[in-house]
């Protein structure tokens, strides 16, 4: 994918680390009607978001149509260190999907 | 002459050895595409009520009330149809977070599955489509606390 779709933060402090993600997506539930053409849209939207830490899984986020357009998540989690890799990945109902990788600050 | 077999000779191999590695490739992309496909829980998305989805999407039945244990952060009105908001579980061994609204024709919004390393709180943003409760499922130890709370919709969409 061309554009950046994610912006990612992941910060340290006292032990914990705290991830903060935006994912810029249309989250199209498929119910409402275009009022140019009177159509109803097709659904799209996020499936399944992971985030990964050391090659471990630290969180499956499974996301239905109730999700809002643009998509904001945040949590935290015990350990992690300044410098260290976090990855971010989303995949969509029609097979899109976006990966990116920050690093812990 | 020889000189131009020669070169013919390892010209084909190099053909077929790239063409053999080039099929490796094209299987493995297609063995794992369809595993992320089928992870996604369709049936409890398509739930039309909170248990049904539940069962779906946790195989347990029985869901217990647990006020005390789960704390659900949101604002009292929903501007323009979109709550933030945060769900702390203070039950250990919290092994999943799923938010309901019951009043949507199709309840499940989203479930977090998580690793014990994180802290038991999810913030993210829903959508609300008319006034009423929004649901948080805890699944600990097999067994599921749930909480909720009244959130009210001025603004219409």
């Amino acid at each position: 994918m061309a554009t950046k779709t994610i912006e990612v933060r992941a910060k340290y402090k006292n032990g914990i680390t705290t991830i903060n993600a935006l994912i810029t997506h249309p989250m199209e539930p498929g119910s409402r009607i275009k009022n140019k053409t009177g159509d109803i849209t097709s659904p799209h939207f996020i499936q399944e978001v992971t985030c990964t830490y050391k090659e471990s899984t630290l969180l499956t986020a499974q996301w239905g149509i109730g999700m809002p357009t643009n998509p904001y998540l945040s949590f935290s989690f015990n350990g992690g260190k300044k410098g260290e890799e976090i990855t971010l990945k989303w995949v969509d109902n029609k097979g899109g999907s976006d990966t990116t990788t920050t690093i812990i600050k | 002459m020889n000189n131009i077999n020669q070169k013919r000779r390892i010209i084909l191999k190099g053909v077929l050895a790239t063409s053999a590695v080039s099929s490796v490739i094209g299987t493995g992309l297609v063995y794992t595409y369809p595993a992320s496909e089928t992870a996604w829980p369709k049936e409890a998305f398509n739930a039309s009520s909170v248990e049904k989805a539940l069962l779906k999407l946790t195989g347990v039945n029985a869901i217990t009330p647990n006020p005390d244990g789960i704390l659900i952060k949101a604002p009292a009105i929903a501007e323009n149809g979109i709550a933030h908001i945060t769900i702390q579980s203070n039950i250990e061994n919290t092994e999943s977070i799923a938010i309901f609204i019951p009043n949507n024709a199709l309840p499940l919004v989203a479930n977090f599955k998580l690793n014990p390393r994180v802290t038991n709180t999810i913030t993210t943003r829903i959508k609300i489509e008319s006034s009423g409760d929004i649901m948080a499922v805890i699944k600990a130890d097999n067994i599921l606390y749930s909480a909720t709370r009244k959130i009210r919709l001025t603004a219409t969409k």
